[in-house]
């Protein structure tokens, strides 16, 4: 009808003479052009409904697929490959499906964002509630000291900073018991289903990044998605660096949408001006430079720098290494001129080192010789990050591997999709200083082996992006088909990689129901301030009277009496180790002395130190045969010994 | 798509009253979690970013869930430090900041409804001769 008025109003042949008349014809013509989208949008649209709808159907068949594939996940024929080992072919074609079809979605630039944004949670879904729905406990043995120091605060309603070092950054515990007493969730639904939880959180703080550093929507979902294909290092279950990572995301994102300095301001200097021009003959050719986006108000921008001193202030409280990773970052930013409010990180640091010196000093004063050491240790720090694989089975190497491969060709991806973008004449230079920033962060700590892998994590959402713009370059309404197989073959690699990288230590990190009856065993009998030994110090314990107890790992116990490993054999026992062992189990300080042998326990120990397997099986056969110990609970995953004379009562 | 301003106030009003029933009522699951959860999640941070008119519901969003999450832990570690660890204190004070941020909210609703109809009213005497 309105097509069929536009096209019967007859042209003006005089209108150029009359200005009047001249407005008259381009409202007119403008109108005309309105008409004729509307008509061609209208022709569209039963073929872009069927493509949405095939969209959706294939994101549903993928979950219809995944829901079968789950039931086969056994823990106990779990090999040294981890997950990948049980999991049922349905559950590969699931995510292929998913793979295919978001390639596919991607390339269609009518696909509106939620179909897209349906595809990303579908992944999470699948990748992320798989184990939680497979298992009935939550996974990672040391989930279980979060969860007692959780119960603690529900039963005392203080916290006591001497007790360890969770007890000095409770921001995150303290916000779980407040949750738990509110919404009448159990700490173990909570610990459960935290890795889905967490992951779902990221995705809002990670699109307003990638939307701050590019308006082509491919790349900004195509990063979105690989950031959740590549982020394998597993900080992200029930845990403070959890909810840390979350608040970073949200900071750097409110810094580069509405807090990013205007480049202008950068030649206010004359070494800044020389700079600018220097790069400016470097970079001859590069079109397009990130600069401001969104310029806020000042209302706005004095609030959107208050609400990132609230972030910043609950990651202080919440975690030891986050607030660091978190300033590095935006000073990197503040440097070169990234962040408007140059103070910001100098506001940052004083939150940051008030909470060291006033709240923690209590953990700070016990623990300032090693920090003091390790600080400017590269290559050292480094060094520890990475474990000896000449003994490890062929499982066990190809994961280490693997992850090791992943890691280093992310950041090679990453680097490349940089050089890409800017010979293409983009300069996504605060993206690219986030890339760098967390990496000076390696000469201060090793952090107890993890430092290159919290760097990753850090450096994960613009590496992301970079891998993302490699297959993206530049802004363009048309994909064409070779790059839309590029994507999908790109996203099936490193997806495969993380499957493997990410669930290759499944057998270490699955902890059995048995495992916790046997911990409660001893929890609900043991006299308060009795000595509770595990084979390791990521055994599934402290999650009741997390302060009643004292719990010593076999290992750290021999090293403290100068039994060292010879490399050959590192696990022998033998009758130093038997009177040292029975040494302090008939110590008279603790009223009662346990042994305490988990499943997830002898995993750890085999997967990571040790050859031949079974050296704590080996270990509690010597101490049986000797006939001074005995054992007083079993189940069919653990057990628990105790030293025969030990105080009455003790072993019931 | 026309934007419902009033619907996050209201939301926000509403759920801080179910949340504040709901605890104190001690329900049982499935509705205290929901409620209790979706009003920690989300209340305390909607409240006050709406009131910074950001003028994109994602980003609004994503910023209100972050909010609200620092919030919560803020208000847990300050009943913790303070020695005054009460999960029914700390509903209380988010309960209040929730209630502060929607009333602000409507507030600032109400007066630039004013502000947009007083230049209307003044304008139909002007506009009343084409109109006839």
């Amino acid at each position: 009808m309105r097509k069929r008025e536009v096209q019967a109003r007859p042209a003006a042949m005089e209108t150029w003479r009359d200005p009047r008349r001249q407005r008259k014809e381009q409202r007119r013509q403008a109108q005309a052009r309105k008409a004729g989208a509307t008509v061609r949008a209208a022709a569209l649209r039963p073929s872009r409904k069927t493509a949405i709808t095939w969209q959706v159907i294939l994101v549903a068949i993928a979950l219809a697929m995944w829901i079968p594939a789950l039931p086969s996940i056994d823990p106990y024929r779990l090999n040294d490959f981890g997950l990948v080992s049980v999991l049922s072919p349905a559950f590969y074609v699931s995510l292929g499906l998913l793979t295919i079809g978001f390639g596919l979605a991607l390339r269609q630039r009518h696909m509106p964002s939620w179909v897209l944004l349906l595809y990303i949670v579908a992944f999470i879904v699948i990748t992320r509630a798989t184990l939680p729905l497979a298992y009935a406990t939550p996974r990672y043995p040391w989930t279980y000291k979060h969860v007692g120091v959780v119960d603690y605060i529900l039963r005392k309603g203080i916290v006591d900073p001497a007790i360890d070092i969770y007890f000095n950054w409770p921001g995150f515990f303290a916000f779980s018991a407040l949750f738990t007493q509110l919404t009448g969730l159990s700490l173990y639904a909570q610990a459960l289903w935290a890795q889905l939880f967490f992951n779902l959180l990221y995705l809002g703080p990670l699109l307003l990044l990638f939307k701050a550093c590019s308006s082509d929507r491919r790349l900004v979902w195509l990063a979105l998605w690989l950031f959740f294909a590549l982020n394998w290092v597993g900080q992200d279950y029930y845990a403070p660096q959890a909810m840390g990572f979350f608040f970073y995301l949200a900071i750097v994102g409110v810094i580069l949408t509405w807090l990013k300095a205007e480049p202008a301001g950068a030649e206010s200097s004359r070494l800044r001006g020389g700079l600018v021009a220097l790069r400016d003959r470097v970079l001859r050719g590069v079109t397009h430079v990130d600069g401001e986006r969104r310029p806020a108000n000042l209302t706005q921008y004095a609030s959107l720098t208050a609400m990132v001193i609230v972030f910043y202030a609950a990651i202080v409280s919440s975690h030891q290494l986050t607030p660091f990773m978190t300033l590095a970052s935006v000073l990197a930013l503040a440097i070169f001129g990234y962040c408007r409010p140059r103070l910001l990180p100098i506001l940052l640091a004083v939150l940051c080192s008030a909470w060291i010196l006033y709240v923690a000093y209590t953990w700070l004063g016990v623990n300032l010789d090693w920090i003091v050491d390790s600080v400017g240790s590269v290559f050292s720090n480094a060094k520890k990050n990475l474990i000896d694989l000449s003994r490890s089975s062929v499982g066990r190497r190809t994961v280490a591997l693997t992850c090791r491969m992943l890691t280093a060709g992310v950041f090679g991806l990453a680097i490349l999709g940089a050089i890409r973008r800017v010979r293409k004449g983009y300069w996504d230079r605060s993206a690219a200083v986030l890339l760098i920033a967390p990496f000076p962060l390696l000469a201060a700590q090793s952090y107890g082996g993890e430092m290159l892998f919290r760097i990753y994590l850090f450096m994960l959402p613009c590496a992301a992006f970079f891998v993302a713009a490699l297959l993206y370059p530049v802004e363009a309404t048309l994909t064409s088909y070779r790059t839309t197989f590029l994507t999908i073959v790109l996203s099936g690699v490193l997806l495969a990689a993380f499957m493997l990288a990410h669930y290759g230590d499944e057998k270490v990190h699955y902890v059995s129901p048995a495992d916790l009856e046997a911990a409660k065993y001893v929890y609900e009998r043991a006299p308060r301030g009795s000595l509770v030994l595990t084979g390791t110090l990521d055994a599934p314990v402290k999650f009741e009277g997390y302060e009643q107890f004292a719990h010593q790992a076999i290992g750290d116990l021999l090293l403290d009496r100068g039994v060292t490993r010879s490399p050959s054999h590192p696990y022998t026992f033998g009758a130093t180790e038997m009177a040292i062992l029975e040494g302090v189990m008939a110590d008279e300080r603790y009223p009662a002395a346990y042994l305490l042998i988990t499943r997830s326990d002898r995993e750890t120990v085999n997967t990571y130190h040790i050859e031949p397997p079974g050296p704590l099986d080996i270990m509690a056969a010597k101490l049986l045969q000797s006939g001074r110990f005995v054992v007083v609970y079993a189940n069919a995953d653990a057990q628990v010994l105790v030293y025969k004379h030990a105080p009455a009562g003790t072993a019931q | 798509m026309r934007r419902l301003p009033l619907l996050w106030p209201a939301a926000i009003l509403v759920s801080t009253a179910a949340t504040g029933v709901a605890v104190l009522g001690n329900l049982g699951p499935p509705l205290r979690p929901l409620l209790a959860g979706w009003f920690l999640l989300f209340c305390p941070g909607m409240a006050f970013v709406r009131l910074l008119r950001l003028e994109d519901p994602a980003s609004e969003l994503a910023l209100g869930l972050a909010l609200s999450l620092a919030t919560d832990t803020l208000v847990a570690i300050a009943l913790l430090y303070a020695r005054v660890w009460s999960a029914g204190l700390g509903l209380a004070l988010l309960m209040a900041m929730s209630t502060v941020g929607a009333t602000l909210q409507l507030l600032g609703l109400w007066r630039s409804r004013r502000v947009i109809a007083r230049p209307a009213t003044e304008g139909e005497s002007d506009d009343a001769p084409d109109s006839r």
